[in-house]
């Protein structure tokens, strides 16, 4: 039935943006997530303190304003707040950074995959099942074993080579429903060569769900990050990282809680806007949220 | 079905195979041997311990005695831990973990379908407020956030539960409870999206207008289509929770095969880890070809590829 | 195959027979809450229908045609309201509490729906479906539901309905998953039956049967039925009294002669005019100027066959599925010819072959003089600046991305990638022009604009470059009727124009009259005969030809329910086990020993027409 043109399937980034703006928490979520970032920028400029400086006059205490550490100190008299910003400093770009090299490895592979088809699709597809069927983190925990612990960089690339699975896999099952639509039958028939189906009819129709997608990986590998650390794979002490920060926090909880409550509770607002942001994205390109 | 689970199991044995190769290229070649941490041994010792752990044999034959060594659960000494075999440590460690693993499943599954499907069936713009900001707690909280946070309320405040170790099942209450507690929130949120989604459909439409009565057009009709994907989703909940436990393990002191994976890795403990990679990966394969069986089972649709 | 089975009749009601109407609804309307505030869907309603008695509701989409007897048994969206009042068996509908309209719905009113694929719960078997609502209204035990949906389903005529009771309905055909829902409308014994666009989906022969279907359970039950459509034409056969909807009113209603043969209101005469005019005779074929003088062909397909792997076996395919057999076919320049099957007879698959879209399993494809099967990849694309062709979903066959200038510039782009951007621009809106598109339009992406707007886009992009054959894969099927007939319209006026060759695919014999010169009519992918229009028309030769004729529907209230009452049983057989000798002989009423035995030859007098049957002389 020619039904009103309003039932299609993705919606477009006019109309998505528009619903974006209008999502009050969405808006929130942004605000929160940049101001943690800008935080994050100027983190080694906010305080007089630096992350491994033992302030022995301090030990151990509490958070207060008036005093000279705004969040208190840990039982080595660092400071609380540049140690918690600096955590997230490094929490925040390893994410981002392996979160970028987790999308790009996924979406090539998925597009490549799916276009490809017959064979190529097969064995590429089984790769991605033979490590989808390991728990992400053992192939981390075993890729750390391996190499050499706390080197940023090998967290760098564990984290970003098992997070392209299901990127791979999304973006593999989008070209293939993209495939059978009709629009890319009519360029075939129009003459338009693979290539150029490739890059002006598919990616363009993938775009939506990789920007979600995107969003929604920062905080997962977030999470990676900060499970490694705190199991003590990840980033070695002295160098913060929420993850570690947690942990020690942990230990001290019956003495001194805001060591916990602190970089737990950055921990927990950064991967809740996150998410509520993902969501919101999300939602904004769902065309049957109409 | 038969011949979806007959292919499913073939699909799974060149992945098993896989996992099995790499544990053991991993364990001969890495850097860091079995004896490299001792003090310099002489050439002779160090000769007759290599022969006493097959070491001096060629590699195929060494993959051939360490397959074969697996399929008797054989997974070769511990390097660190001198008086246990890996094989030993796992099976000390595995029925605890298993335990909690399932305890943790089955309550994320009953709490986060209950949650889910009723906000679905009474929805109100507040209850959706309110399943929204849960679950999204839920889910970002991490395990290692809410383990000492609820260990602090419950074990150190009020006392009504211990905090480490392991004696009773007393012990496993706050490690259950913060395993599920991220699984149940994603579930809860799926089965919602569900079930709507179900409901609007026609035919949920149609055999309601065939007078069945709500309560059996939600039983018979619309139950099953909303908890497909929620069956789907085992496979990756299931991954969620071995690896939530390795974590759990490690926040509340409990000997499972968690800690000594997490141990392991810190001390280069090769033959542990990857012992550990393997009866995992095995695991993960077994309980997502059940999901894939289940899904298939209540699937008629699914099974005609 | 025409047996008409009577089953016995189920349980008799002895309920009273109310003299009055079952069913009558007094100034309904149904208003939706949204976020731009209440819309109305239908305002002052007023009908009613008696047992024995047959109301059709006809209107274009959007009408609110269906909302309306949703409101009836209570089925509306969450946010829909219904006011007014809506009696059954004197009984007030609206405001009833669930339970009783449970027990209203079912027992009291049955209702079909339209797209059984959707209507149907994919993970119960068809025998459950309809036990359960025998057991929910009656107190049989499960023995005795299963005897009787057995009976239902013999009545609603499924073939082997021993085993369909334990089939899933994605395993069945569109037809039969139809008489399935009819069946389980039944298992209740309603007084009243709504069929909500019972046909849209399905072939026009399918289409014929339901109807008759539906003519002889409401005559055998007493039952009255009410029948939702926006096929005006078709509703002739059955009903006797006929509403007129238009954006929630009723604008019409009288008996069926009254409204099909004197219509008072100009929108129903427009509706009845777009069928007579869009199953007219075409000028195309009264008109020999337009097609080039005879030579050579510009397009012929040679032994044509196009076969699917189907399913997977160890070693391959388990099975072949010929989709197409041994077309042969010859387009001369400036041709237009119709390609006409139902659903399964390879239609679709030919006209993707004949432009070199798929690869033939055998026989060859030549366009003016070149083997399109021999070409290399780079020559191919570059002739496909002659080939073009419309798909029938057209909001579908455009990228939603790009907008309506990008979307017809397209193939400026592939082809003619050294115009430069002025005479691009120029281009673009001369084609806008031709297509009857405001050239404003042209910023628009595809879901702004209609269904109709969304094919004369497509249209325009193919015809840009001027091409020499224009393919047509079903481009109707999904748009109203007034739209159908701009389509037609434009598409005849550019084969005017320009000259070029034709190939138009369709299920509905009616449509291709208009346009094309000569028809071939496929069956299972085998051609049944090939004819100039108009002597199809006339006197078809091949008995399938004939089928598709008579399930034509035809506006007139005084032939229609005699044709209905002749239409014959059947579906298309599998293509995966075709019948032996000629495909057609399980639904022809005149096949002999010789037709089980070989296939027919294709018998061609000479004059580029053709019929592939034995006994076509004597028939």
């Amino acid at each position: 039935m020619s039904d009103s043109a309003g039932a299609l399937t993705a919606g477009l980034w006019s109309d998505a943006s528009r619903r974006l703006r209008a999502d009050g928490r969405a808006a929130t979520a942004l605000g929160v997530v940049g101001a943690l970032a800008l935080l994050a920028v100027l983190a080694p400029w906010v305080s007089p303190w630096s992350y491994d400086s033992l302030d022995w006059q301090h030990l151990a205490q509490p958070p207060g304003f008036a005093r000279a550490h705004w969040l208190g100190t840990d039982r080595l008299g660092r400071d609380l707040l540049v140690r918690t910003l600096l955590g997230l400093r490094l929490s925040l770009s390893i994410s981002v950074l392996a979160g970028a090299l987790s999308l790009t490895i996924g979406v090539l592979w998925g597009a490549v995959a799916g276009l490809a088809g017959g064979r190529l699709d097969a064995w590429m597809m089984r790769f991605v099942d033979v490590l989808y069927s390991l728990p992400y983190l053992f192939v981390v925990i075993v890729v750390t074993t391996l190499f050499r612990r706390g080197s940023l960089a090998v967290l760098l690339v564990a984290l970003g080579a098992v997070g392209w699975l299901t990127t791979a896999r999304m973006v593999r099952a989008e070209t293939l429903a993209l495939k059978r639509r009709q629009f890319i039958e009519a360029a075939r028939a129009l003459g338009v060569t693979p290539a150029g189906i490739l890059l002006r009819h598919v990616v363009p129709n993938v775009l939506g769900q990789v920007a979600v997608y995107a969003t929604l990986i920062v905080p997962q590998m977030v999470l990676f990050e900060s499970f490694l650390s705190f199991l003590g794979l990840g980033v070695q002490e002295p160098r913060a990282s929420l993850g570690n920060l947690i942990y020690g926090g942990a230990q001290e909880m019956e003495s001194a809680p805001w060591m916990l409550l602190v970089p737990a509770g950055v921990l927990v607002v950064l991967l809740v806007c996150l998410n509520v942001l993902g969501d919101s994205l999300r939602d904004a390109f769902d065309p049957r949220e109409r | 079905m038969l011949k979806l689970a007959l292919r499913r199991i073939a699909g799974m044995i060149p992945t098993l195979l896989v996992i099995v190769t790499a544990s053991f290229a991993i364990i001969r070649l890495a850097p860091g041997g079995p004896f490299d941490q001792e003090q310099m041994l002489s050439a002779t010792v160090r000769a007759n311990l290599e022969r006493a752990y097959g070491l001096d044999q060629p590699l195929a034959v060494q993959y051939g005695r360490y397959l074969r060594g697996l399929l008797h659960g054989d997974f070769g000494p511990s390097l660190r831990q001198r008086d246990f075999t890996v094989g030993e440590l796992i099976r000390q460690g595995l029925p605890l973990s298993a335990t909690l693993g399932i305890a943790a499943t089955a309550l994320a599954a009953l709490l986060g379908v209950a949650a889910g499907a009723a906000a679905a069936l009474w929805r109100s713009a507040r209850t959706d407020l309110a399943l929204a900001a849960l679950t999204a707690l839920g889910i970002a909280l991490p395990s290692f956030v809410t383990g000492p946070l609820l260990a602090w309320v419950f074990g150190i405040r009020l006392h009504w539960l211990p905090v480490a170790g392991f004696g009773s099942p007393r012990y496993l209450v706050l490690p259950v409870l913060t395993l599920a507690l991220p699984v149940a929130a994603y579930l809860a949120r799926l089965t919602r999206t569900s079930l709507l989604e179900v409901l609007r459909q026609p035919f949920v439409r149609s055999a309601r207008a065939r007078g069945l009565g709500g309560l059996r057009v939600l039983w018979h009709h619309a139950l099953l289509p909303a908890l497909l994907p929620v069956v789907s989703y085992l496979g990756p909940a299931l991954a969620f929770v071995i690896t939530g436990s390795l974590v759990v393990e490690a926040v509340f002191g409990l000997p499972g095969t968690g800690r000594y994976l997490v141990q392991g890795a810190i001390e280069r403990d090769y033959p542990l880890v990857m012992g550990m990679v393997v009866v995992y990966g095995a695991l993960t394969l077994a309980l997502n070809f059940i999901a894939d069986l289940t899904y298939g089972w209540l699937d008629p649709g699914s099974r005609h590829e | 195959m025409s047996a008409s089975l009577h089953a016995r009749s189920m349980s008799t009601s002895g309920e009273e027979a109310a003299a009055g109407s079952v069913l009558s609804l007094d100034r309904l309307g149904v208003t939706f809450d949204t976020p731009a505030g209440p819309v109305t869907a239908a305002q002052d309603v007023t009908l009613a229908v008696a047992r024995g008695e047959c109301l059709a509701v006809v209107g274009e989409s959007g009408a609110g045609k269906s909302q309306v007897f949703l409101a009836v048994i209570g089925l509306l969206a969450a946010n829909g309201h219904a006011h007014g009042s809506a009696r059954f068996g004197g009984r007030q509908l609206l405001g009833l509490p669930p339970a009783e309209l449970d027990r209203v719905r079912g027992a009291g009113i049955g209702m079909v729906f339209q797209d059984p694929s959707l209507s149907l719960t994919p993970h119960l078997t068809v025998g459950a479906q309809i036990a359960e609502v025998v057991r929910r209204h009656s107190h049989a035990s499960a023995a005795e539901a299963r005897r009787r949906a057995l009976a239902l389903l013999e009545r609603v005529h499924v073939t082997d309905p021993a085993r369909r009771l334990a089939q899933f309905p994605h395993e069945l055909s569109g037809g039969m998953r139809q008489r399935v829902m009819i069946a389980i409308a039944l298992a209740s014994d309603p007084q009243l039956l709504i069929a909500d666009e019972p046909t849209t989906s399905l072939d026009v022969t399918i289409q014929a049967q339901i109807l008759a279907l539906l003519a002889e359970l409401m005559r055998e039950r007493a039952m009255a039925l009410v029948l939702i459509t926006h096929d005006i034409a078709a509703v002739a056969g059955v009903a006797d009294r006929v509403a007129v909807m238009r954006q929630g009113r009723v604008v019409e209603t009288g008996t069926a002669a009254a409204v099909l043969k004197s219509p008072r209101e100009p929108y129903t005469r427009g509706l009845l005019e777009t069928v007579a005019l869009l199953e007219a005779r075409g000028t195309a074929a009264a008109a020999p100027g337009v097609s080039a003088p005879r030579g050579a062909p510009a397009l012929a397909l040679t032994d044509l066959s196009v076969s699917y792997g189907v399913g997977r076996g160890w070693l391959g395919p388990r099975a072949h599925l010929a989709a197409v057999s041994a077309v042969n076919l010859e387009l001369r320049a400036g041709e237009s010819l119709g390609i006409v099957g139902e659903s399964g007879s390879g239609k679709t698959t030919l006209a993707r072959a004949a432009l070199a879209l798929l690869r033939p399993s055998r026989g060859r494809v030549v366009w003016m003089g070149q083997d399109l099967g021999a070409l290399g990849r780079r020559e191919l694309r570059r002739l496909r600046r002659d080939l073009q062709i419309i798909f029938q979903d057209p909001p579908g066959s455009l990228d939603p991305r790009m907008t309506v200038a990008q979307l017809i510039g397209e193939p400026l782009r592939v082809h003619a990638g050294t115009l430069a951007p002025s005479a691009r621009t120029n281009a673009v809106a001369a084609a806008l022009e031709r297509v009857g598109l405001a050239a404003e339009l042209a910023c628009h992406y595809p879901h702004q604009l209609s269904g109709g707007q969304c094919q004369r886009v497509a249209i325009a992009r193919a015809v840009i470059l001027e091409p020499r054959l224009l393919v047509c894969d079903e481009p109707l099927s999904a748009l109203d009727l007034p739209t159908q007939l701009q389509i037609v319209t434009l598409l005849a006026e550019l084969r005017r124009a320009t000259g070029m060759s034709l190939l138009f695919v369709s299920h509905n014999l009616a449509l291709v009259r208009r346009l094309c010169e000569r028809v071939l009519v496929l069956y299972l992918g085998r051609m049944m005969e090939l004819a100039p229009t108009e002597r199809l028309f006339e006197a078809a030769r091949h008995p399938y030809s004939r089928e598709l004729l008579g399930a034509i529907p035809s506006p007139d209230p005084d032939i229609q329910p005699a044709r209905l009452a002749r239409v014959r049983a059947g579906e298309p057989p599998s293509a995966l086990e075709p019948p032996s000798g000629c495909v057609y002989r399980t639904r022809c009423p005149h096949a002999v020993m010789v037709c089980a035995g070989q296939p027919p030859r294709w018998e061609d007098p000479g004059d580029g027409t053709g019929v592939a049957c034995h006994r076509w002389r004597e028939l």
